[in-house]
């Protein structure tokens, strides 16, 4: 992947060429550390600034604009990276390739996309009160929503409660209450210490002209702070014993969730072999888990981990019976011990390792992909070149996947089930 | 002999083949790319339980949920798991069930020559005993319980429920506890021995790989195998009233927010080619100037705390069956149900604007050239579109030449009040 980054006015700006898609995608990220008490303010603030800029003062402008822009797409996001806090605003125009005439569509998507960040719909210096009441109702009805989807809403209950005194317990939308409470000039001083304070990045992946891009930033894209607040990491949290939680709701399948522990993360030595011995686990069918708790004992229709690099995390879930609940978690407990033991043979390690890059050159092969790797590597203050990711996790070993495994430590388990069911 | 078509402003090339098996393959390749994705597709999906099996003269009923459990075992062999032997080579595959199509996939960025055997070889080698069949039933019981729990997908089939008496589209596509209880390998057997023949399947392939060697290899790996001659399999669907069967239909279960969808139900499907990619595209542009966020509609709706951005539409048609959908999360499902069905009597009387419909095109194209970043939408809708006697890349001379009388013509058509249907899902005593 061919990227350069230079400093534009304090924001780092990465240029990101290929002539692989017929699209030029445009994202637009300001992170900062994730807060309590910010989290709520910050994800309403992403909500409205979507909703009217100086030139564009409403909804409905911007996506006349955007449709007469050969359709371009846009969406606001907001994540949570580890304990940092991103407010993402994407772009994705028809590439200049692909536009009739030789038009071009690099000026106008770029003026555009730093106006929703820089110079938002402000009538009043404050930004529209029926925007602020618009934006806060559809995110109360975003965070009630939640619950509507067992899996997703069981991952939250699962980390609420795991890190009930960590940032990473936060949702990124903030709570109910939170969100509730805000006031238009919270937003307003949410908005104003984004300025201040936030990292912006700025991601152009496409085939485009970057003198073009360069000279329409410098003129464009106001002084910002260039206050690099990478979040103060906590220290990795050791279990003292493992807390079970359970939750019920009017629900059939029992959705059982396992929170573990594992002090390693991105920019560490052995993160890769804990990739790698997260994909033994639960990554692939392959898995230890899919094996176990699907095919051999009919147990579950999904059922697989994930590991949490920003964070330390392994989370592994299944859905499955309520009386199949304790079987289930002993399975899962088990193929854990086993990956712990080396009871897995280097075939296993081999595949693991040859599907991992696999995903990873994958992930290369789309505009989203491409910037979230880059991404995800800027804020973990780690950049390895594409081919050093690569060959990383081809060097890993059997031993080393073992010592990462033996890392790995239950902390939490999380029941979602039925009222009725024991 | 293999044709080539090069389309010029797309900046694509297709590829087709059809082998003396009856197999459609298709080619587009994509040299800039890391990944080859592959899709080995038959036209068969949950819709087709009625059919005269291979080599018999009687038609059947088969139980409900049998191509999607057919999928299912298809990854199992002899040997084990075809799981295994992809991963050994560095390929993830997978495998879909939709209301007309089975497909089994892989994605990889390397020996793509290797996977494309192994996709042919476990799909056209059928494997099956009893004691697997019934161990696959307490997976795929979780399966349809984890759905029994999902609100949108029980606000989706139940409205189909609403606008369906007869037509199977209305089941779920995994079937029912009961149903697949019923299901035997010998079931399985004879749904395989009749929908995967080569000449009812397409082989799609997108990625930075060599034609011609791809062909030789393909050629030759068929060319070891024997069919029985093609023969076009009988399929029956039960006669389908013009109209939805319960206008107004409310469920309860425990949600955060109601959620209510409202369909209009094609009343004369059967729509093939061209006639069916100017049906489609006319009636997407249509619920885009008229319910597209920028739209009047959306815009009001939103402001007015009635919708927020969960709302969506859709249209979806296949040969024997087609409908629209528009709905989402909302704390006033009657009130938006009125509000929408407003807006298309409007549209019964009132013209278009000639601006919006300039624009709603525009959006189009520009979205489509975007799919076409993506290997895997262009080998699953180039299936479907084959599937249907469509060319994926004829879109742009379509939307190209779509006027606005026509897109006018469709939606009158289309969205009539008395096709329509509403399902609200909602908590109880809400």
């Amino acid at each position: 992947m061919n990227e350069r980054t230079e400093m534009m006015n304090g924001m780092n700006v990465h240029y990101v060429q290929t002539d692989k898609f017929k699209t030029t995608t445009f994202v637009l990220h300001a992170r900062a550390p994730l807060y309590k008490e910010t989290a709520a303010a910050r994800a309403l603030l992403a909500n409205i600034l979507k909703s009217g800029t100086e030139s564009h003062p409403g909804r409905k402008e911007i996506r006349q604009f955007l449709d007469d822009l050969y359709g371009a797409s846009f969406q606001s996001e907001v994540t949570k990276k580890g304990e940092e806090h991103v407010m993402s605003f994407r772009m994705e125009t028809a590439a200049d390739a692909f536009i009739a005439e030789g038009g071009s569509v690099l000026n106008e998507a770029l003026t555009f996309l730093t106006e929703v960040m820089f110079a938002p719909y402000m009538p009043e210096d404050n930004f529209s009160q029926d925007i602020f009441e618009t934006e806060k109702a559809s995110l109360l009805q975003k965070i009630e929503g939640i619950e509507d989807d067992k899996i997703r809403y069981a991952n939250v209950r699962l980390l609420e409660e795991m890190c009930a005194d960590e940032p990473f317990g936060l949702h990124p939308f903030g709570g109910m209450k939170q969100v509730e409470n805000l006031t238009r000039d919270d937003v307003l001083a949410a908005y104003k210490d984004m300025l201040q304070s936030n990292q912006f990045d700025l991601y152009i992946v496409g085939s485009f002209h970057e003198e073009t891009a360069a000279k329409h930033l410098a003129a464009n894209v106001p002084a910002v702070s260039e206050a690099a607040s990478a979040a103060e990491r906590p220290q990795p949290v050791t279990p003292a014993s493992i807390r079970e939680v359970v939750d019920e709701k009017d629900v059939q399948q029992a959705k059982l969730h396992l929170g573990f522990r594992i002090p390693v993360k991105v920019e560490d030595e052995l993160y890769p072999a804990a990739v790698i011995a997260n994909g033994i686990f639960g990554g692939f069918p392959h898995s230890k888990l899919f094996i176990n708790v699907r095919e051999k004992a009919s147990l579950a229709y999904y059922a697989a981990s994930r590991y949490e690099g920003h964070k330390g995390l392994v989370l592994a879930m299944a859905g499955v019976n309520p009386s199949d609940l304790q079987e289930a978690r002993n399975i899962i407990e088990d193929q854990l011990h086993q990956l712990q033991n080396g009871e897995f043979s280097e075939e296993d390690v081999e595949q693991t390792k040859l599907l991992t890059m696999n995903q990873l050159r994958e992930q290369a092969d789309s505009p989203r992909g491409m910037s979230e790797m880059l991404y995800n590597g800027e804020v973990a203050g780690f950049k390895p070149g594409f081919e050093e990711r690569i060959a990383a996790f081809q060097a890993v070993t059997k031993e080393e996947v073992t010592n990462a495994a033996n890392e790995i430590e239950l902390d939490t388990v999380y029941i979602l089930k039925g009222k009725e069911a024991d | 002999m293999a044709e080539e078509t090069v389309y010029d402003f797309l900046q694509e090339t297709l590829i087709h083949e059809q082998l003396d098996n009856g197999l459609s393959v298709f080619i587009v390749p994509k040299p800039k790319f890391n990944k080859t994705y592959a899709t080995f597709t038959t036209n068969y999906g949950s819709v087709d339980n009625h059919f005269v099996p291979l080599g018999k003269d009687e038609a059947r009923q088969v139980p409900d949920g049998i191509a999607h459990f057919l999928e299912h075992k298809m990854f199992e062999d002899e040997e084990g798991d075809v799981f295994q032997v992809f991963g050994e080579n560095g390929a993830q595959a997978n495998a879909f069930t939709s209301f007309t199509r089975t497909a089994y996939l892989f994605s990889s960025t390397e020996n793509a020559m290797t996977h494309i055997e192994t996709l042919l070889n476990f799909v056209q080698h059928p494997y099956f005993t009893e004691e697997s069949v019934e161990k696959e039933k307490g997976i795929i019981n979780q399966e349809i319980r984890m759905y029994d729990d999902n609100p949108d997908w029980q606000l989706f089939f139940g409205l189909l429920r609403s606008m369906y008496e007869q037509h199977p589209v209305k089941v779920d596509i995994a079937g029912t506890t009961d149903s697949i209880d019923e299901i035997t390998k010998d079931d399985l057997y004879e749904c395989y021995k009749t929908f995967y023949h080569p000449s009812q399947m397409a082989l799609v392939i997108s990625g930075p790989v060599d034609t011609e060697e791809v062909l030789g290899l393909i050629r030759n790996n068929q060319a070891e195998k024997t069919f029985a001659p093609p023969e076009d399999v009988q399929r029956f669907y039960p006669e389908e009233p013009a109209a939805p069967v319960e206008p107004h239909k409310v469920t309860e279960m425990s949600v955060a927010t109601p959620k209510c969808l409202i369909g209009f139900k094609e009343k004369d499907p059967g729509r093939q080619g061209e006639a069916l990619l100017r049906r489609e595209a006319s009636l997407q542009i249509a619920l885009d100037m008229l319910f597209g966020p920028g739209s009047e509609a959306y815009e009001a709706l939103y402001e007015e705390g009635i919708i927020d951005d969960s709302f969506s539409t859709d249209y979806t048609a296949e040969k024997t069956f087609g409908f629209s959908v528009l709905g989402g999360d909302t704390k006033h499902p009657e009130t938006l149900k009125d509000r929408v069905f407003k807006v298309f009597e409007t549209m019964q009387q009132k013209d278009f604007d000639a601006d919006a419909f300039e624009r709603a095109k525009k959006k189009k194209i520009g979205r489509f050239l975007k799919q076409l970043n993506s290997p895997e939408f262009i080998a699953n809708q180039y299936t479907r579109y084959q599937f249907n006697e469509m060319d994926l890349f004829q879109t742009l001379p379509v939307l190209e030449s779509l006027t606005l009388e026509d897109v006018t013509e469709a939606a009158r058509d289309h969205f009539e009040q008395k096709q329509a249907a509403v399902h609200i899902v909602q908590r109880e005593g809400s």
